[in-house]
């Protein structure tokens, strides 16, 4: 148990709605979440199928230990072939949206085709129903999430949807759920969007089983209290993840001006400490943390603006509380664009959960335009007027309104950096891997996090692997392949468990080995111990690249853009040092048993049992 | 005597701040001080000649076995040197938690 083994099957062209057995031999391969909705995909649909078309499957798949007692288990993951890179997405998202999905009976929810009109899809426990999303499509997520529990008449019902960036298949645009949390990553929105799907509401009343149940009672309360103690737990309980902005900077890995440099100035002004420091209006940013389903750690930071501020002076429907600033978020809307304005950043956020986009990749994106608008390249009649000068807090909020409306230079931001790059003759400047932009770390200063970026399996991401001790440690490509495969071995299983990775602060892969053995059924294989867990993640890895490059990826897309490999950091304790790239790849291929090519060998498939 | 000016990450000035008032420095660091640390993370040391990033953290009341991650006039100091590294008059010691996944 620990799996509903159930799984809802929905194709938007017919309108037909199925019930499945989930197939048990994959849960014993791929656990749930992200690996089990991977082998779905790769059974399921050719990988070379174009990301926008009906063909494309969008996966929103549970684990076994969401819905659980398990510290942080309300985690699912939203499984895809990603538009921004056309190679596989996995979006993973907090809130209660999963666990819901799983109260209502199930482990996954398989959208294929597309629907001829805008609907939306109920789900309340067993009766699931397609309904007209007319008056819907055309507004926002919030406008959508209030109006759904409105009309259903249930406060407590959970909403998954996509604002106007979604619909108009905007390449970064995300599904918010629980109005501030978002399978945030690779353009699973425009997917969503592409099959005229505004919103996903569910409700279930249904309990989730676990195998044994009193040691799993057990092993909860065992792992609740290693997560108390540990320190990394509290700093992200009191501080949220926008503690790690002061380290960057100190570091010299904080990107600064689409990562023309790697410190900034404005950090004192934008980290924890202004969080909570009053404004010369004695406003003050930060109201609380706030946790998703189940979680003891409650990283998330809830926030309001300063309703003088220029950016919402005039407009009270901004003057509620929503979500804060967070490391990425700050970094995306900050840092990397050249702003330190707390209160424009909070705005910008807002607009990121409103309308429904990736901040980071907008960020990115719009740091790629202001070089292009600093070099002369685009100007102010490209731009509708704009002045896009880094460190312009107006601009920001300005061009994140524009881009979740899909309005003026807003459609243009809408490419991303990659196609916006592409467009003006000028590709090296797009700071992304296979097409994703990069979160808020520099690969120069943190060689094995440029490894890790290189070879992700959905473009630029630190979270798919950790290798963020040896980074700190040493600033050189050297041991870095060994720590970043494993790593991402241990993630794909962590994100197929239904648990939050911040739980690996505390947790090793001993933790997730009580929690999952005692929450699942062995199968065959019998147990769920340590060496099963990390070859169940490492085959995961492997079927996600065998998706990529059936897709038509080759080796060349595990690369990172010139300024990485070429200019040499700034400042920092990586002065003058570039990515190492060169040398860490071809260890990093050997480690993990595939070809110079990066092609998995025959006997690596055979070995993971992918042949 | 040595001055080193300390420059402290946000999410370790509580705790700095409470420790230093129960340490050794204390009697260099009054209420003013303390909040000035909480506004902008900024102290002047004085600190014993041949002093080492472990006898500022000791000074500090941090303790020694915490991974931090410390940094002496832009360059990193590998947790090995914490011992031996001597710090030398008026450097910037910046002290902070150590990378995480944000
Ligand atoms: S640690 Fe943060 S992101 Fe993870 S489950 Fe808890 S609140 Fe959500």
């Amino acid at each position: 148990m620990g799996w509903q083994k159930q799984i809802l099957r929905v194709n938007l062209t017919t309108g037909e709605i199925k019930k499945e057995p989930l197939i048990m031999d994959w849960a014993q391969d791929y656990l749930g979440g992200r690996g089990l909705a991977t082998k779905y995909l790769w059974e399921g649909m050719d990988p070379s199928t174009d990301p926008m078309s009906p063909d494309n499957m969008l996966i929103f798949a549970t684990g076994p230990l969401t819905g659980t007692m398990a510290a942080t288990g309300g985690r699912y993951t939203v499984v895809t072939k990603g538009p921004l890179t056309n190679a596989i997405a996995c979006s993973n998202s907090g809130g209660k949206f999963g666990a819901e999905l799983k109260f209502a009976g199930y482990d996954m929810l398989i959208l294929e085709g597309r629907s001829v009109k805008p609907v939306y899809l109920v789900i309340i426990d067993d009766k699931v129903e397609l309904k007209d999303a007319a008056d819907y499509w055309g507004t926002t997520v919030w406008h959508t999430e209030e109006t759904l529990k409105e009309v259903h008449k249930d406060p407590q019902i959970k909403v998954a949807s996509i604002g106007v960036a979604g619909e108009q298949g905007v390449k970064y645009a995300c599904i918010v759920n629980d109005l501030h949390r978002a399978a945030g990553r690779s353009g699973v929105g425009a997917v969503m969007g592409s099959k005229h799907l505004k919103a996903i509401a569910v409700r279930g009343t249904q309990g989730v089983s676990v195998d044994k149940p009193k040691v799993f009672m057990q092993a909860a309360t065992e792992t609740k209290a290693s997560l108390e103690d540990d320190g990394g737990r509290k700093s992200l309980t009191k501080y949220g993840t926008n503690a790690m902005i002061d380290t960057m900077n100190e570091f010299g890995g904080l990107p600064t001006d689409n990562f023309r440099s790697v410190q900034f100035e404005g950090t004192e002004n934008i980290n924890p400490a202004a969080m909570v420091r009053p404004n010369a209006n004695g406003h003050v940013n930060l109201i609380t943390n706030k946790a998703c389903f189940g979680c003891t750690i409650a990283c998330g930071r809830i926030a309001h603006i300063d309703q003088t501020h220029f950016s919402v002076r005039d407009r009270k429907e901004y003057w509620h509380a929503s979500g804060g600033l967070e490391y990425e978020t700050a970094y995306a809307l900050g840092p990397v664009v050249g702003i330190d304005d707390i209160d424009a950043l909070t705005f910008a956020g807002y607009l990121m959960n409103e309308h429904g986009m990736d901040p980071i990749s907008f960020g990115v994106t719009l740091a790629a335009a202001m070089e292009l608008y600093d070099l002369g390249i685009i100007d102010k009649q490209t731009t509708g007027g704009l002045d896009l000068s880094f460190g312009n807090a107006e601009a920001l909020t300005t061009c994140a309104e524009l881009t979740g409306k899909q309005e003026g230079f807003g459609v243009e931001l809408g490419l991303g950096a990659k196609l916006l790059c592409q467009k003006y003759g000028r590709p090296e400047l797009a700071m992304v891997v296979k097409g994703q932009e990069f979160a808020g770390y520099d690969s120069r200063a943190l060689q094995g996090m440029g490894l890790g970026y290189a070879t992700s399996n959905r473009g630029a991401c630190h979270l798919k692997h950790d290798v963020f001790a040896e980074d700190m440690d040493d600033q050189t490509g050297a041991g870095k392949a060994q720590p970043c495969k494993t790593s991402q071995d241990k993630i794909a299983m962590v994100d197929s468990t239904g648990a939050c990775l911040f739980t690996m602060s505390a947790w090793d892969t001993g933790e997730f080995q009580l929690l999952v053995d005692s929450a699942c059924e062995g199968g065959s294989d019998g147990t769920w111990d340590n060496e099963r867990l990390l070859l169940t993640g490492e085959r995961i890895w492997n079927l996600e690249r065998r998706f990529n490059l059936s897709a038509g990826l080759t080796r060349a897309d595990d690369t990172l853009p010139p300024r990485l490999l070429k200019e040499p950091a700034p400042s920092g304790v990586a002065e003058g040092r570039v990515s190492a790239l060169d040398t860490m790849l071809p260890e990093y291929y050997s480690l993990r048993g595939w070809t110079a090519e990066g092609v998995p060998t025959e006997s690596t498939l055979n070995r993971l049992g992918l042949s | 005597m040595i001055t080193l000016h300390l420059k402290v990450a946000s999410s370790l000035r509580d705790t700095l701040c409470e420790s230093v008032r129960e340490s050794t420095a204390a009697s260099s660091l009054d209420e003013s001080t303390a909040a000035e640390i909480m506004q902008s993370g900024r102290l002047s040391l004085q600190m014993e000649e041949g002093s080492t990033p472990s006898d500022l953290l000791n000074k500090l009341g941090l303790p020694t076995e915490q991974r931090l991650m410390i940094i002496v006039d832009g360059k990193m100091v590998a947790r090995t040197e914490y011992g031996t590294r001597e710090l030398t008059d008026g450097v910037t010691v910046s002290l902070n938690p150590p990378i995480q996944a944000g």
